[in-house]
């Protein structure tokens, strides 16, 4: 039998296929359809038979009920975890791109800087950073303490200074809360400070040399090329750690989800509840970053 | 990135006495930037540090307030200690196994799924890949718990049904709740993987590719013979992010591993959680009681932190140089 050749076009679309296909497959059996059971687990009771597997009874909207009227820690869980992330996000992007900036120079004995500053993404992934910020010496002296005789003082002359210079509680609070997690904040902006680098190098030196030679200093070149040129790794990188910070599994709601799935079976249903109303809010500020960022861009050009 | 400027300022031509002014502020921006990074680098390496003296201390001399840096007394019992409180050459062979046949296997499948992406138009293309970007957004913790129970009772989406006198298998407490989602694209961070392959196979000139088809060599043997030999950087960043994620993992593991043996991180966890009850036991023998100071219970807690993150630091000291060059040439974002 005689088959009419495929055009080229359709050739290659088939092959890509076949390289895609491990995705498509996986897309299916380890992500869409847990998915779609998960939002199914979230409106039964679970109970399971060991020896036949499990069984999901519908129970409509009980569980987001318990989550929402019955269990008194969700809700404060929920906000804390929102409060902590507005502030979050943008110290680490901050500090991520101020972090990129320097290390994007040429000095000397940069190599080894470039493989200091490379370590939190060895570590920040891992339970040993928790564990060393655990530490009550540890992190007391790296937030500006000092141990003495075994006790610790809290340093808190950033305190007094914002006591004496008449600031409000309010801002004394968030403005220590920022300095003691400051060492914990820069350890989990690894990832995001690679991502800039990378966009730092992808902006065409040329941009630079023109703007030199018309006058412009390393200051107004940052304001006027190096921060436009990068906000799509920004966005990136927002995305990222707003993410990466919700689903940190120190984080209390996390902590909580957990702890609800490691006791009992029965709780799963519960449990899939507290997570998807945590997915749609998550859900719900990405979009909302997404448009900004769109809005930006359609501004811009 | 200012070396376009620094060039032109440097060079002789260019000087004129305007541009002379800039000398003094740059010398002040050097040291500015000096202090910086030491200040920085200090706060990098610090736990490291702080976690190696802390683990070699001596017990007796464990809470001498006057030691900070150099232990007067080197003691091997804490590793020691945590070493049996770890049950380190059991849990580190099975989190081996998990980080070796984790990342082989994200690897190749997703330097697959990036070149599919990276070198071919289909229809729909874009929208497709929407759902790779979807798997990096959607946390795990929505899906984990379906995850769970499919892993207890896995029949492969009703495949192993078909198989007479075969239901289900538990896959829970193996290897293989990361290997197996690892072989089809979508296991630990798989997303990132295949955008990172993605953009570096996009970035690479057809002309090989196009030479080795008029040769006569299929997109297949293409890819194993031209494409992959070329994409060293990408693989060397895949490979490092892949080892240190699936060794460092501890929410999934947490979840999935339920037997005494479990990956290094979780039973860092529970030794932790164990100090700070104030008491442990392990097989009947007391190994921390209510009078063991906080000092020693530091020092075992710190030894044992030091053993779990052992592995990945030791591979990064390695291939560190390849890495951070790897990470320049790769292009992670467009």
């Amino acid at each position: 039998m005689k088959r009419k050749p495929m055009s080229l076009a359709a050739r290659s679309a088939w092959t890509a296929q076949i390289f895609i296909l491990p995705f498509y497959l996986g897309f299916w059996f380890f992500f869409l359809s847990p998915l779609i059971q998960s939002v199914r687990m979230s409106f039964s009771s679970v109970s399971v038979d060991t020896s036949t597997g499990y069984v999901l009874q519908n129970v409509g909207f009980d569980n987001y009920k318990t989550a929402f009227l019955e269990d008194a820690n969700f809700t404060t869980n929920l906000l804390n975890s929102f409060a902590k992330m507005a502030w979050q996000v943008p110290v680490i992007l901050v500090l991520s791109l101020f972090l990129a900036l320097i290390l994007n120079q040429k000095f000397h004995g940069r190599v080894f800087v470039r493989a200091v500053f490379f370590l939190p993404v060895i570590f920040a992934s891992g339970i040993a950073l928790s564990m060393i910020s655990g530490d009550s010496i540890a992190s007391t002296a790296l937030s500006g303490g000092t141990v003495s005789g075994g006790e610790i003082t809290q340093s808190s002359a950033l305190k007094d200074m914002l006591v004496n210079a008449g600031f409000n509680d309010k801002i004394i609070n968030i403005a220590t809360s920022i300095a003691n997690s400051l060492f914990s904040m820069v350890w989990r902006s690894g990832i995001q400070m690679i991502i800039f680098l990378a966009g730092l190098q992808s902006i065409p030196p040329t941009l630079y040399e023109a703007s030199s030679i018309e006058g412009a200093t390393s200051w107004e070149n940052f304001w006027k090329i190096t921060l436009p040129m990068l906000a799509p790794t920004i966005m990136i990188n927002m995305v990222y750690t707003i993410v990466d910070t919700f689903t940190d599994s120190s984080n209390s709601i996390m902590r909580q989800i957990t702890n609800l799935m490691t006791s009992q079976i029965s709780k799963l249903g519960l449990a899939s509840a507290f997570a998807w109303t945590y997915f749609l809010f998550i859900g719900l500020i990405l979009l909302a970053v997404f448009g900004i960022f769109r809005l930006i861009s359609k501004h811009t050009s | 990135m200012f070396e376009a400027t620094k060039d032109f300022f440097e060079n002789k031509k260019y000087q004129n006495p305007y541009l002379m002014k800039n000398k003094t502020k740059s010398f002040f921006f050097k040291l500015f930037r000096l202090l910086f990074i030491i200040g920085l680098s200090y706060l990098f390496l610090f736990p490291l540090l702080y976690m190696i003296v802390t683990a070699f201390q001596d017990p007796a001399t464990a809470n001498d307030p006057s030691v900070i840096w150099i232990p007067k007394k080197l003691s091997l019992a804490g590793v020691v200690n945590a070493w049996y409180c770890l049950r380190f050459s059991e849990s580190a062979t099975l989190t081996a196994i998990i980080t070796l046949f984790g990342t082989g296997a994200s690897v190749v499948s997703c330097a697959m799924v990036g070149y599919g992406f990276a070198r071919f138009e289909f229809p729909l293309k874009n929208v497709i890949f929407i759902l790779v970007i979807l798997t990096i957004i959607v946390p795990t913790q929505t899906i984990i718990m379906s995850q769970y129970l499919n892993y207890w009772f896995f029949d492969f989406g009703g495949i192993l049904k078909l198989i007479p006198g075969l239901k289900n298998v538990n896959l829970l407490n193996t290897a293989w709740v990361f290997v197996l989602p690892a072989i089809f694209a979508t296991g630990l961070r798989n997303g990132l993987f295949i955008f990172i392959f993605r953009q570096f196979f996009s970035g690479q000139p057809k002309d090989l590719e196009e030479a080795a088809r008029i040769d006569g060599c299929g997109p297949f043997k293409t890819f194993v013979r031209i494409m992959v030999p070329l994409a060293g950087p990408a693989f060397v960043t895949v490979i490092l992010f892949s080892v240190v994620w699936h060794w460092n993992d501890y929410y999934n593991s947490a979840i999935y591993f339920t037997n005494d043996i479990k990956p290094v991180s979780c039973m860092l966890s529970n030794l932790s959680d164990a100090l700070s009850m104030g008491s442990a036991t392990m097989d009947g023998k007391v190994l921390f009681s209510r009078d063991t100071t906080r000092y020693a219970i530091r020092m075992y807690l710190m030894a044992g932190t030091m053993l779990s993150v052992l592995p990945p630091l030791l591979l990064y000291l390695f291939t560190q140089k390849f890495f951070t060059e790897s990470i320049e040439r790769t292009g992670l974002v467009g």
